[in-house]
C-alpha cells in the first residue's frame, strides 16, 4: 500500500511540484486571467507541434530525441531559402516545410543509423550529434550560402558578400497560421451571445460575460496541433506503430519475432526530425524573427524540459503529458520573473529561479527515472529468484 | 539537337491544341496511361518493381510541381511606380495609384514610388490628375510579373498607351 502510494507520487512528483510552485507565484505576479490565458494560448500554439515530436521515438524505446534540433535546423533552411526569394503567406510556410521535408529526412537517416550503432545510449549521443550537425549547419550557413549556394536578397546576407546575417526578418511569414481564421474570446457582456460568426472571413468570436478583455485564439495552429494528435493516435495502431511499441519494450524480442528492428528504429527518427521541421516553421512563424545562429539550439532542450515537467519519462509519454507540460514550463516563464519582482524587487532573481527550478526538474526527472528503472530490473532479478519478499 | 526538341516540343503543342489538349494535361493523361499499363502488367516480377519507382517518381514529380506552384502564387512582388518622363512620353502632373484595390499612393511629376502585392499578377488602377486637379482618365490594366521579383512600371507610357510600360526594377 505504502509501496503504491510512493509510485504513485514518484510517478507524478515533477509535475505536483510545478503545480505548486504555479500556485503561489501567480497570485505574486499580480497578472489578470486573461493574459495568463492569452500568453499560455499563444505559447501553446507554438511549441506544441515541437514537443509532439518527441512522442514517438520514445515510443520506439530511443528516449528523449535531442536529435530534434537537426530538424529544426532543416526547417530553418526552408524558411532562409523563402526569405530569399520573397515568398510569403501560407505558400511560403508550405514551401518551407516542403525545402525542409528532403533536408530533415537526410538527417533523421543519418541520426538513427548512427543511433542504432550506440543502442542504449541514444539520449546523449543525439545531443552530441546535435553539436556536430551544428557545426555542419553553421558552415553551411555562414560561409556556403551566398558563394556556393545561390542567396540573392541583400537584405539577407552580411555585408561582406556571403554568409547569412545573425537576424532574418519573417516579416512575410509572420502570424499567417496564427491570423489564418481570426478568433476571439471577449468579455463584452450583456450580448447573451456566446458563439458569433461574424461576415464572411469567418471571424469567430465566443463571449464570455465574465471575462476582462479579449483573448485571440491561434485557432488555426490549434486545429495543426489537435490534426497531428490524431495522426499519432492513429500511428499507434498501424504495423509500423505496433512494431514500434514492441521495439520500445523489448527489442530482442522483437527482432526475433521478425522486426526489423534497426530499420524502423530510423523510421521513428526520421520521422520525429521531419515532424521537427514543420514544428520549428510553427514555432518560428509565431516569433516572426529568425536567429540564423541560435534559434534551433534551445529548441530540442525546451521541448525535452517541457515534456519531462509534463509526466513525461524517457521510456513512456502521451499526449496528455504534452499539453500538461507546455502549460506548467510555459506558465512560469510568464509569471516567474514578475513574481520575483514583486516578492524580492527584482524581476531576475525570478527568472534564476525558473531556469534553476525548470532545469533542475530534468535532472530530477531522469535520475528518478533511472533509479526507477534500476529498482524494476531489481525487481525483476528477484522474481526469477522466487524471492519476492526481499532479501 | 537542342533545335530539334524544341521544334518537336513547338509541333507537339500545337497538334495538342488543336485537340483542345493542354500541355499540363497532356502530362496527366500520359502519366496515367503509364500508370494503367504497370498496373496491367503486374503479375510479372519487372513490372512489380518498375511500378514502385513509378510511383515514387510520380510523387517526387507531384511534389517538385507543388513547390513551382507555391513559389509562382506565393512570390512578392515590389512594383516600383515611376513617374517619370521616359522615351517621348512626359511627366503627368499627379497620378493616384492603386493595386488590388487598395489604398491609394499620390506620385507626382518626377517622383517614384513602390508597392508590394503578393501571387502571380496584380490589377494596377491608375488615376491620371491634371494642373486643376481634375480627373482626366482613369487607367485599369492587369499585370503579370510572373516570375520576375520586381517590376518598375513608367505611369507616363502606361498613359500613353505604349506597350513596353512594364520595365527592369532599379538596383
Amino acid at each position: 500500500m505504502i509501496r503504491k502510494l510512493f509510485d504513485i507520487i514518484a510517478g507524478n512528483a515533477v509535475p505536483a511540484v510545478f503545480i505548486i510552485i504555479s500556485a503561489f507565484a501567480i497570485p505574486l505576479s499580480g497578472y489578470s486571467a486573461s493574459y495568463l490565458i492569452q500568453e499560455l494560448l499563444t505559447r501553446i500554439g507554438r511549441n506544441s507541434f515541437l514537443i509532439l515530436s518527441l512522442l514517438i521515438p520514445i515510443m520506439a524505446g530511443m528516449g528523449l530525441n535531442f536529435g530534434m534540433v537537426l530538424g529544426a535546423m532543416a526547417g530553418q533552411i526552408g524558411l532562409l531559402f523563402i526569405c530569399d526569394w520573397g515568398i510569403v503567406g501560407i505558400p511560403g510556410m508550405l514551401l518551407a516545410c516542403l525545402i525542409g521535408t528532403p533536408i530533415a529526412i537526410v538527417l533523421g537517416i543519418f541520426c538513427g543509423a548512427v543511433m542504432n550503432r550506440a543502442k542504449g545510449r541514444e539520449m546523449v549521443t543525439s545531443y552530441i550529434l546535435g553539436f556536430f550537425i551544428n557545426g555542419v549547419y553553421q558552415m553551411t550557413v555562414l560561409y556556403l550560402m551566398g558563394w556556393i549556394i545561390p542567396i540573392t536578397n541583400p537584405a539577407l546576407l552580411l555585408s561582406r558578400g556571403y554568409g547569412v546575417r545573425n537576424a532574418v526578418s519573417l516579416l512575410g511569414i509572420r502570424g499567417i497560421l496564427d491570423n489564418l481564421i481570426p478568433a476571439i474570446i471577449t468579455g463584452t457582456q450583456g450580448a447573451g451571445q456566446f458563439f458569433s460568426v461574424q461576415g464572411g472571413n469567418a471571424f469567430v468570436m465566443i463571449q464570455l460575460p465574465f471575462l476582462e478583455g479579449s483573448i485571440r485564439i491561434p485557432l488555426a495552429t490549434l486545429i495543426v496541433i489537435a490534426l497531428f494528435c490524431v495522426f499519432i493516435v492513429w500511428f499507434r495502431k498501424t504495423k509500423l506503430g505496433q512494431d514500434m511499441r514492441a521495439i520500445g519494450q523489448n527489442q530482442a524480442v522483437a527482432d526475433s519475432a521478425g522486426i526489423p528492428v534497426n530499420r524502423t528504429r530510423i523510421i521513428a527518427i526520421v520521422i520525429s526530425t521531419v515532424l521537427a521541421c514543420y514544428g520549428q516553421i510553427i514555432y518560428l512563424q509565431n516569433m516572426g524573427t529568425l536567429n540564423t545562429y541560435n534559434s534551433h539550439d534551445q529548441a530540442g532542450m525546451f521541448s525535452i524540459a517541457a515534456l519531462l515537467i509534463g509526466g513525461a519519462s524517457v521510456s513512456r509519454a502521451s499526449i496528455a503529458n504534452v499539453f500538461v507540460g507546455v502549460i506548467l514550463f510555459h506558465l512560469m516563464f510568464i509569471v516567474a520573473p514578475m513574481a520575483g519582482k514583486n516578492l524580492i524587487g527584482e524581476a531576475q532573481i525570478g527568472e534564476y529561479f525558473r531556469v534553476f527550478v525548470s532545469y533542475g526538474i530534468i535532472a530530477i526527472a531522469l535520475v528518478l527515472h533511472a533509479w526507477k528503472r534500476n529498482r524494476e530490473r531489481e525487481a525483476a532479478r528477484r522474481s526469477l529468484r522466487g524471492n519476492k519478499g526481499g532479501e | 539537337m537542342q533545335e530539334v526538341m524544341n521544334e518537336y516540343i513547338v509541333l507537339l503543342t500545337q497538334y495538342l491544341t488543336q485537340w483542345g489538349i493542354s500541355p499540363g494535361l497532356a502530362g496527366v493523361i500520359l502519366a496515367v496511361v503509364v500508370w494503367l499499363l504497370l498496373y496491367l502488367g503486374r503479375g510479372l516480377g519487372v513490372f512489380r518493381f518498375l511500378m514502385r519507382w513509378y510511383q515514387r517518381l510520380l510523387l517526387l514529380a507531384g511534389l517538385v510541381a507543388l513547390g513551382f506552384w507555391l513559389f509562382y502564387i506565393g512570390r512578392e512582388h515590389q512594383v516600383f511606380l515611376d513617374n517619370k518622363p521616359m522615351n517621348d512620353y512626359r511627366a503627368l502632373e499627379q497620378v493616384n495609384v492603386s493595386i488590388n484595390g487598395g489604398e491609394s499612393v499620390e506620385i507626382m511629376a518626377r517622383e517614384r514610388s513602390v508597392k508590394k502585392t503578393v501571387g502571380p499578377e496584380f490589377e494596377l488602377k491608375a488615376e491620371i490628375f491634371d494642373e486643376d486637379g481634375e480627373i482626366v482618365d482613369t487607367i485599369t490594366r492587369t499585370i503579370t510579373p510572373k516570375c520576375s521579383k520586381d517590376i518598375m512600371i513608367n505611369l507616363p507610357m502606361l498613359a500613353g498607351g505604349a506597350e513596353d510600360f512594364v520595365l527592369p526594377a532599379p538596383r
